[in-house]
């Protein structure tokens, strides 16, 4: 949070300093169109800031209510089925094992979102014609999820780029949802492993009748 | 058209007037919940434009009570939130729409005309713009009589242009109504899954009907049938 507050400095120091040079003295018609368009590229950098900072909050603030058991398994294939026109496009390979039932009990709506917002921006990070590998098991009582990929050069110099503010507020939000999450980073490799609690087998039962 | 404005944050209610206006709507802005409930009861308001956070009466009991009495009138819902629950509880609240601030006011503008025609239409089983025909009970599609395969996802963003033929969408408000998602994705999904659709449905036919709006998002329109013909 500190950083994303630190980071909307940069634009707003950009667009008041534009504004204040256009206004100091007259200036030709396009050079006050640039000054806009500028205006609109700083205004743009700063709500996807102020949504980051608003989200993250609101991620901490959040009670989990409504809660059912929901097949984390399900749910992951059902994402990545979705993005792999995505990934496709961007060359990504994904290699996904998910040999196990992951029964969890969580909000089906916010988890759903989640694992899109998550799954999607792993994707964004994930340099061109590499592979993203999703392995999903059970262990000691834990649905565990582990996404490792190789991350853009790009996406590595930029902690604040739209893609890694997505991610970690998918962390943020998988934390709040009551898993532990671990980020790990090597030179060629990102790597983040979810851990969440399974539902107890007479929470399961409950669901299936 | 007339919009009503709830809003009381002046700078953000003029910024709107002022940029509905230059659209030929007629807007009128209200600062507070209590006015904002009597008016859109008592006048002839086409759609309400609502900030939950009003003084005097929140937006919510605002919303509760124009369904009551008013349950058809559009009404987008302006918040400070942005969790998909906070979105589901609107909508199950009666709004039609939600959008989350800050905002663009293009965003604003395409919500607004999108809803403004839905408001007009019945619910419909069968959309037709053109040559293309979509059924929604039976979940099929059509073009030029020949069937066009469509997966699950395909099927409900080609059936969400349709249910705004001739107006532009954009990517946010695609990804919220096909997608469920209220946050701005980092991939180009919708761009994927719309190249995906072009192709199934716009090539090798000489009319186009899935168009890129720069700046904007998408628009499905045919050449002579813009609005879709309903048939029960």
């Amino acid at each position: 949070m500190a950083q994303l507050l630190h980071a909307l400095n940069q634009p707003v120091t950009g667009l008041q300093c534009s504004l204040e040079l256009a206004v100091a003295r007259p200036r030709a018609r396009d050079d006050y169109i640039r000054v806009l368009q500028d205006g609109l590229e700083l205004t743009a950098r700063i709500r996807i800031l102020l949504k980051a900072a608003r989200e993250l909050v609101e991620i901490q603030r959040q009670r989990v209510e409504n809660r059912e058991i929901v097949l984390l398994n399900e749910l992951l294939e059902m994402t990545v089925n979705d993005l792999i026109p995505v990934a496709e496009q961007q060359g990504v390979s994904v290699r996904m094992a998910c040999p196990a039932a992951l029964p969890v009990k969580a909000d089906r709506v916010a988890i759903s979102a989640l694992m899109f917002r998550f799954l999607e921006a792993v994707l964004s990070l994930t340099a061109e014609n590499r592979l993203l590998q999703i392995l999903a098991s059970t262990n000691r009582g834990f649905a565990c999820l582990v996404v490792q990929w190789q991350p853009a050069s790009n996406a590595k110099q930029n902690p604040l780029s739209e893609a890694a503010l997505a991610l970690a507020i998918s962390e943020a939000g998988w934390k709040q949802a009551g898993a532990e999450c671990e980020h790990s980073r090597t030179n060629q490799l990102e790597t983040c492993s979810l851990r969440m609690p399974l539902a107890t087998s007479s929470q399961t039962n409950d669901w299936e009748i | 058209m007339r919009i009503l404005i709830a809003e009381d944050d002046e700078a953000l209610a003029k910024f709107v007037r002022q940029g509905l206006e230059s659209e030929h709507y007629a807007v009128e802005v209200l600062p507070d919940g209590e006015q904002a409930r009597a008016a859109a009861v008592e006048g002839a308001f086409d759609l309400v434009v609502l900030d939950l956070n009003l003084p005097k009466l929140d937006g919510v009991s605002v919303l509760r009570h124009l369904r009551l009495k008013k349950p058809s009138l559009p009404v987008l819902v302006l918040t400070q939130r942005t969790r998909v629950e906070d979105r589901v509880q609107c909508l199950d609240t009666g709004a039609d729409d939600y959008l989350a601030k800050p905002f663009s006011f293009s965003e604003l503008s395409a919500r607004i005309r999108a809803l403004v025609r839905r408001s007009h239409l019945p619910a419909e089983s069968v959309l037709t713009v053109s040559d293309l025909k979509l059924d929604r009970v039976e979940h099929c599609v059509e073009r030029a009589g020949r069937r066009i395969e469509l997966t699950a996802k395909e099927f409900a963003l080609l059936e969400y242009l349709m249910r705004n033929a001739g107006r532009k969408v954009t990517r946010s408000m695609i990804i919220e109504h096909v997608w469920n998602l209220t946050f701005d994705t980092t991939t180009n999904v919708v761009d994927v899954y719309i190249n995906y659709l072009r192709r199934k449905v716009d090539d090798g036919h000489p009319t186009k009907l899935i168009h890129t709006v720069r700046g904007v998002g998408y628009e499905l329109s045919g050449p002579h049938l813009p609005v879709p013909e309903v048939r029960e």
